[in-house]
């Protein structure tokens, strides 16, 4: 029953890359990753996994009744899945009205939270979503933002409730359901070799490091923004004009004003220190 | 039930559905998760604070309803699974699709939820097309192997932005659910497709990232795949071992009939401009010459 891998994480903070690794490493003999054509693993709000595995559609359901069937649906799936399913998340850890996790912990193998530095984070935010930087931070630190809250239009995606990058964080690394293995980004950038490896191992699957060293390779950011420059990328949002836009790490210290530093720093700082940002 | 016709009287029922209490599965379980559990007899059926139901042999459903349940639930589960396990059981396609009744045959669109479906389905009633089935169509072949399609459901549901788009008033529609801006629209029955009809085409809607309405036919293996992904509980029919029928329908469905691929720009819906030109494709295709079913 323990076969969901949750790759977790805040918007923008290398979940899809992640994803396109484990991709790549799970199917050596594929010959290259085509972003555009590539079975790149679930992902915990899409309406349309949810719908299929519930039969009945979650478009004639309230919001409280798919929060109380999540759990169903994922335990359901790791039940019928015979190896482990990688799930993207972007949902903060929480529990639905009649006190169970969203993510059981009994369908669960391993969970893997990326985080980045949040001042990384608030531009490429702002190129995700069409928006300025200004508002990229102020959705960053509103304990109401959510994907899809709408309730007059379907979306493709459930509603799924973030809140605050301080609150995400924290929802994650202290509840105490779940053993949680922490990445940060800056790291599996400093040294993918190590970070994939431990993805690797965390999720039950066999370390073998000529393997993990061709997918890194096929999955490097120059690579990715090649495809997605020549052939577009499935994933990117309309109000965006590329996904894959820097990856850098650093490169905050450019994009970013003074004040929209400082604001961040006040906002997150706490959390910030608890990662080695500060 | 208000969404299915009534039966006229002195008909033979094809599926009982009655109440009973349901007891857990026994062994040889192909899948047992909390929500379905499946052998190759039976589909066992649950939602939390709803109910359980085990649909068998294609004519029987036993629905085991908890305390408080939602009777819009209830429904839901019986609209939904229940009927397409049924169906699945009886041999019959149930392809995730609305439709309408064109001279030449049912006209299918294919996709899942939010492609555009109810809202093409709308419009056309609108432009004077009988609607065919929402949500649910249910394809069988006949003796020559040909594809037709049975009425279904007799009300339509539209997301408030559709309505808008459609000019739909829905101060006096009822919704779906309370909290949800989502309405039923009644078709009036002189707009009910009222028999069996061949298929005549299935687009198949989908979105992508470019500026213009793509309509293509598909000629290769994907329209065949199209038809098993849109095809109602199609992981429950694996596990009853019923794929091999599965497809063989579906590849029968491709074969006789044209799958139709339809991309729309992703966030547009040039609504009069895509009828005119889905119009303009069904209605230079030509049906079979074939006798009422």
């Amino acid at each position: 029953m323990h076969k969901l891998v949750w790759l977790s994480s805040y918007p923008k903070s290398g979940n899809t890359w992640v994803r396109l690794f484990l991709a790549a490493y799970t199917k050596p003999e594929r010959p290259g990753v085509d972003i555009n054509n590539i079975d790149m693993s679930l992902h915990a709000g899409n309406r349309d996994m949810v719908d299929r595995v519930i039969g009945v559609q979650s478009s004639d359901l309230t919001a409280a009744e798919i929060e109380r069937y999540r759990p169903e649906v994922y335990r359901q799936l790791a039940a019928e899945a015979d190896e482990p399913l990688f799930i993207k998340v972007h949902d903060r850890w929480r529990q639905h009205a009649e006190g169970s996790a969203i993510f059981p912990a009994d369908a669960t193998l391993a969970t893997i939270y990326i985080v980045r530095d949040p001042r990384a984070v608030a531009p490429s935010y702002a190129n995700h979503y069409g928006l300025s930087v200004d508002a990229a931070i102020e959705r960053m630190s509103d304990p109401g933002n959510d994907i899809h809250p709408q309730t007059d239009r379907l979306r493709r995606q459930l509603h799924q409730p973030m809140g605050s990058w301080s609150q995400h964080v924290l929802s994650w690394l202290d509840q105490t359901e779940l053993p949680v293995l922490l990445l940060r980004y800056e790291d599996m950038h400093a040294d993918p070799e190590s970070s994939f490896a431990k993805i690797v191992a965390a999720s039950g699957l066999t370390l073998d490091s000529a393997r993990l060293s061709k997918a890194l390779a096929e999955t490097r950011f120059d690579r990715l923004q090649q495809q997605e420059s020549e052939a577009g990328f499935k994933e990117r949002p309309r109000a965006s004009t590329r996904f894959f836009r820097r990856g850098e790490v650093e490169s905050w210290r450019e994009e970013l004003t003074p004040a929209q530093c400082e604001r961040i720093v006040n906002e997150h700082g706490l959390v910030m220190r608890r990662l080695g940002y500060l | 039930m208000p969404e299915w016709p009534q039966a006229n009287p002195g008909m033979q029922a094809d599926v009982t559905v009655r109440t009973a209490e349901l007891f857990l599965a026994g062994n040889s379980l192909q899948s047992a998760g909390p929500l379905r559990q499946v052998n190759s007899e039976e589909a066992r059926l649950g939602l939390p604070n709803v109910g359980k139901m085990l649909v068998r042999q294609g004519q029987e459903v036993l629905f085991d309803r908890y305390p408080g349940a939602d009777d819009t639930l209830v429904r839901l589960m019986l609209v939904g699974p229940a009927a397409a396990l049924v169906l699945h059981q009886r041999g019959v396609l149930p392809l995730h699709a609305s439709g309408i009744q064109t001279p030449a045959g049912a006209v299918l669109f294919m996709g899942n939820s939010g492609a555009g479906k109810s809202t093409l389905l709308n419009a056309f009633v609108r432009r004077g097309y009988r609607m065919v089935s929402e949500d649910l169509a249910a394809v069988h072949l006949d003796d020559q192997g040909h594809p037709w399609v049975s009425p279904g459901v007799q009300v339509t549901k539209l997301w408030a932005d559709s309505a808008a788009a459609l000019g739909q008033h829905t101060d006096s529609l009822s919704r779906v659910r309370p909290e949800l801006e989502k309405f039923i629209v009644p078709v009036p029955t002189s707009q009910l497709a009222q028999r069996q009809l061949p298929v005549l085409a299935v687009y198949a809607l989908s979105t992508h990232q470019k500026p213009d309405l793509l309509i293509e036919e598909r000629r290769d293996v994907r329209k065949f795949n199209a038809l098993l992904d849109h095809t109602w509980q199609k992981l429950v029919v694996k596990r009853m071992g019923l794929h091999a029928h599965h497809f063989k329908l579906a590849a029968s469905v491709a074969n006789k009939v044209p799958i139709v691929r339809v991309c729309r720009p992703e966030g547009q819906f040039a609504l009069d401009a895509m009828l005119d030109a889905l119009e303009a494709d069904f209605q230079q295709r030509q049906g079979p010459a074939l006798e009422s079913a």
